[in-house]
C-alpha cells in the first residue's frame, strides 16, 4: 500500500518537474501568448478644413445599432413592441406595421444580430437609444451599439468629390479621390503606434513597459484653398442651371487669379430620377472637345506670332466654309461680312477664327501647334488629385493622326481636348497677365495648431504671352459681355465688370445629333481681376436651351454677382466734422429745469423730440405725417411716468 | 505590488472609460457642427427668408471711412 503511495507521490513529482523544467519554456510562451500582445494604437487621421478654418472632412465615431431579438423577456417583448414599432416608423417614415412584423420575425426566427440603423451620428444614436425597450439596455432590452470610426462630412454633399476619401474595399483595393485621397497617405494618415500589453479584465488590455515601444503619431491637419461662402453659391448656382435645363452633368470651378487657389469646385451629375449629386470629379478628371472657349488659345497664339492684329478685317462670307467637302459655319446665318479679327472674337465667328488661322498656319502648320504647345496646353497640370485628364492636341509630325482637318478645326475648339481646369488655368494666365500659375488646393497643414508646411503659388509658365497680347485678348473678353454684339451680353451689368468668352459645342456628334457642351469662361472684375471662373454644362435638354450664354453664363454671373455685393465699397471722406448726437439729447434734458412739466418740443425736430420726451418717462406715439409737430399735452401742464404723449405731424 | 498592479488596472478602465467619452463628446460636437453649418449656409438662409419676402441684396455694401 505504501509502496503504491511511494509511486503516486513519485509520478507526481516527475510530472510537476517536467512540466515546471522540461516543458516549462513552452507553457509560458503559451500563457503569453495569450496574454500578451503587441497592441497597435491607431493614429486619429487629420481633418481637412476649408480657408476659413471651416470643417470639411474630420473621423469621427459612427453608431450600428443592431437588435438581439432574444435578450427581452416576453413580458418586456410583447409591452414595448407596439411602442418600439411605433417610434422606429417615425424615425424612418416607414408604416409601423413594418417594423412589428420585422422585430417579431427576428424573434421567432432567433435573430440575435438584427440590424436597425447604420452609420448613424451621435445625436441620432442618442435618440435611438433611448426608444420603448432599447432604454433597457444591453441586457433586458437586448440593443447592441456597435462603434466605429468614419469619415464625416459636416459641409454634406458640396464639394465631396474633391474633399474626397479613402476606401478599401473587400478586396483591399483603395480608392482614392479628392484632396482626402491625394494628401491621405502623405499628411492625414499619421502613423499607428505599438505597445506590449497584457490583457486585464473587461477586454482591456494593459501596458507593461511605462513607455510605448512606437509612439502614435496623429495625423496632420490639412487647411484647402476651399472658400465655403464661395463654394456654396457656386454649387447651388450650378445645380439651379442643370435642373432648370435637365442637363446630364456640369462642373464650375472659381480660382483666384494672383494666386491660383481653387476657391470652389463643384461637380454635379444626374441620377436615373433627375436629381443631381457630386458624381464625379469632372472639373479634374473629363478632358473633352472646348468647343469656342479655345478661341482663345488660337487667338492669343496668332497675336504673340504677329500674324494678325486685332483690327485687320476678315471677311467671313456667307458664313459658310469648305473643306474636304466638309463645312465650317457660323451660328448666324450668312455670316457676319467683313469684320475687324477682335469684333470676330467677341460674335464668336467660327468661319473668321478659321480663316484667320489657316490662312496664316496652313503651309506651316508646325509653327501654330508649337506655340499651343509652348503656351503649355499639351501638359496636364501635374495635380495632386488622382485622376486629371489628359490633354489631346495633335502635332503634325503625329503622321498618323494629323490630317488637314485638324489645323481648321482645333481654331474652333474641335478635334482637341482639355479638362475644365486646364481651360480655366489658362484663362486665369490672361487674366494675370500672361503668368501661368498652377490651380492650388492647399494652403498649408498643421499639426494642431503648428504650422507644418505652407504652399505658397506655384508658377507653371511666367510668361505664356507679353503682356500687350494679354492686353489686347482682356478687351475681347470684356466687350464679349459688355458690347451689344458681344456673345455674352446677356450677362451685361452695368453695376459690375466681367469678362470671358462663351462655348457651345456639339459632343457625341457621332453618335447622335442634338447633344451639346455650353461653357462659359472668363473673369472679373475687369479693371482689375480677382477670380477666374470656368461652367461647363454637358448635354442641356435642347429644347430648353443651349447655347453657351444662355446655359452657362448665367452661373458666372450669379457668382460675380455675390462676390461684387459681398465686397464693401469703401468711401474715404476728409475733414467731416461728427457731431456727437447723444450729448446734443442732454443739452435738450438738461436745459428742462422742472422735469414734472411738459416742455415744449413743437420747436424741435422730430427724433430729438422723441428722445427728450422718453428721456422724461413718457410713451411717445407719433400719427400723420409732415415736419411740423402738434403735442397732445400742453406744454407746462404736468407729467406723469408712462403717460401717453401723441405728437401729431402735420 | 498586488496592490499597485489593481490600482493600475483601475486606472486603465478610468482610461479607457474617458476615451470612450471623449469620442463621444467629439462625435457630438460634429454632428452638432454638421447641423449648425448647414443652418448658416447662405443658401439655407436666404431661401427661408424668401419665404418672408426679403431677399439678398444684389449691391454691395457702402463702407464710409472718415480720415482724419
Amino acid at each position: 500500500m505504501s509502496i503504491l503511495i511511494l509511486i503516486l507521490a513519485v509520478s507526481v513529482v516527475f510530472k510537476l518537474v517536467n512540466i515546471q523544467f522540461v516543458k516549462g519554456d513552452y507553457y509560458i510562451g503559451l500563457s503569453e501568448q495569450n496574454n500578451i500582445k503587441n497592441i497597435i494604437i491607431p493614429a486619429n487621421r487629420g481633418s481637412v478644413y476649408s480657408s476659413g478654418g471651416k470643417l470639411l472632412a474630420t473621423s469621427v465615431p459612427k453608431y450600428d445599432i443592431r437588435f438581439d431579438a432574444l435578450a427581452p423577456s416576453d413580458k418586456n417583448f410583447n409591452e414595448n413592441l407596439t411602442d418600439l414599432s411605433n417610434s422606429l416608423s417615425e424615425y424612418y417614415n416607414k408604416p409601423a406595421s413594418f417594423y412589428m412584423q420585422l422585430l417579431r420575425n427576428a424573434r421567432e426566427s432567433k435573430n440575435r444580430y438584427l440590424l436597425i440603423a447604420r452609420n448613424l451620428g451621435y445625436n441620432d444614436h442618442l435618440l435611438i437609444k433611448n426608444f420603448p425597450l432599447f432604454k433597457l439596455g444591453s441586457y433586458r432590452g437586448g440593443l447592441i451599439i456597435e462603434q466605429k470610426t468614419k469619415r464625416d462630412y459636416p459641409m454634406g454633399g458640396v464639394a465631396q468629390r474633391t474633399i474626397g476619401y479613402e476606401r478599401k474595399d473587400d478586396q483591399g483595393n483603395i480608392t482614392r479621390p479628392g484632396i482626402d485621397g491625394a494628401f491621405g497617405s502623405k499628411y492625414l494618415k499619421g502613423t499607428d503606434g505599438k505597445r506590449l500589453s497584457q490583457k486585464i479584465g473587461k477586454g482591456q488590455w494593459k501596458p507593461i513597459e511605462d513607455f510605448n515601444q512606437i509612439e502614435p503619431q496623429d495625423g496632420l491637419d490639412i487647411y484647402t484653398t476651399i472658400d465655403v461662402k464661395i463654394q456654396d453659391v457656386a454649387h447651388f448656382a450650378l445645380l439651379e442651371q442643370l435642373e432648370k435645363f435637365k442637363a446630364d452633368h456640369g462642373s464650375v470651378v472659381v480660382m483666384e487669379v494672383s494666386t491660383g487657389e481653387v476657391k470652389a469646385i463643384s461637380n454635379l451629375g444626374r441620377t436615373s430620377i433627375g436629381t443631381y449629386y457630386e458624381k464625379l470629379n469632372y472639373a479634374i478628371g473629363e478632358s473633352h472637345e472646348p468647343g469656342s472657349t479655345f478661341k482663345l488659345m488660337g487667338m492669343v497664339a496668332a497675336l504673340e506670332d504677329k500674324v494678325v492684329d486685332t483690327s485687320d478685317v476678315i471677311d467671313t462670307e456667307a458664313g459658310v466654309l469648305t473643306f474636304y467637302g466638309r463645312n465650317v459655319r457660323d451660328s448666324k446665318r450668312g455670316g457676319y461680312g467683313k469684320i475687324s479679327v477682335a469684333k470676330a472674337f467677341e460674335v464668336s465667328s467660327n468661319t473668321a477664327m478659321v480663316k484667320l488661322i489657316t490662312d496664316n498656319y496652313k503651309e506651316n502648320p508646325t509653327k501654330f501647334i508649337d506655340r499651343l504647345y509652348s503656351m503649355g496646353l499639351n501638359k496636364t497640370l501635374n495635380l495632386p488629385i488622382l485622376g486629371e485628364g489628359i490633354p489631346k492636341i495633335t502635332h503634325p509630325s503625329d503622321k498618323k493622326n494629323w490630317d488637314g482637318l485638324d489645323l481648321p478645326w482645333m481654331a474652333f475648339g474641335y478635334g482637341i481636348s482639355l479638362t475644365p481646369l486646364q481651360t480655366l488655368a489658362f484663362y486665369n494666365a490672361i487674366a494675370n497677365d500672361g503668368v501661368m500659375l498652377k490651380p492650388r488646393f492647399l494652403r498649408e497643414v498643421k499639426d494642431f495648431d503648428k504650422t507644418v508646411e505652407v504652399f505658397n503659388k506655384e508658377i507653371i509658365n511666367p510668361s505664356i504671352c507679353s503682356k500687350e497680347t494679354a492686353k489686347k485678348v482682356q478687351k475681347m473678353m470684356q466687350n464679349v459681355v459688355e458690347k451689344k454684339h458681344g456673345t455674352a451680353h446677356n450677362i451685361y451689368s452695368p453695376s459690375f465688370s466681367m469678362a470671358g468668352k462663351t462655348g457651345t459645342c456639339q459632343t457625341e456628334y457621332w453618335k447622335e445629333s442634338g447633344l451639346y457642351i455650353s461653357s462659359f469662361a472668363g473673369y472679373f472684375p475687369v479693371e482689375n481681376p480677382k477670380y477666374s471662373c470656368i461652367v461647363v454644362i454637358h448635354k442641356p435638354d435642347k429644347k430648353i436651351g443651349y447655347y453657351g450664354n444662355i446655359v452657362a453664363a448665367p452661373v458666372f454671373k450669379k457668382i460675380a454677382q455675390k462676390i461684387y455685393s459681398e465686397t464693401a465699397i469703401e468711401d474715404r471722406l476728409k475733414g467731416i466734422e461728427i457731431t456727437e448726437l447723444e450729448s446734443e439729447n442732454k443739452t435738450h434734458i438738461n436745459s428742462i429745469e422742472n422735469r414734472s412739466l411738459m416742455p415744449n418740443v413743437t420747436k424741435l425736430n422730430l427724433s430729438d423730440a422723441i428722445a427728450l420726451l422718453e428721456n422724461l418717462g413718457l410713451v411717445v406715439e407719433i400719427s400723420g405725417n409732415g415736419i411740423k409737430i402738434n403735442q397732445s399735452v400742453k406744454s407746462g401742464s404736468k407729467i406723469k411716468k408712462n403717460q401717453k404723449v401723441i405728437l401729431k405731424l402735420t | 505590488m498586488i496592490y499597485s498592479s489593481h490600482s493600475v488596472d483601475r486606472k486603465i478602465h478610468n482610461i479607457a472609460q474617458i476615451n470612450e467619452s471623449v469620442k463621444s463628446l467629439r462625435s457630438e460636437f460634429v454632428d452638432t457642427r454638421t447641423i449648425l453649418i448647414k443652418y448658416k449656409m447662405e443658401s439655407s438662409v436666404s431661401r427661408k427668408i424668401n419665404q418672408m419676402g426679403i431677399a439678398t441684396s444684389t449691391d454691395p455694401p457702402v463702407k464710409i471711412i472718415i480720415i482724419k
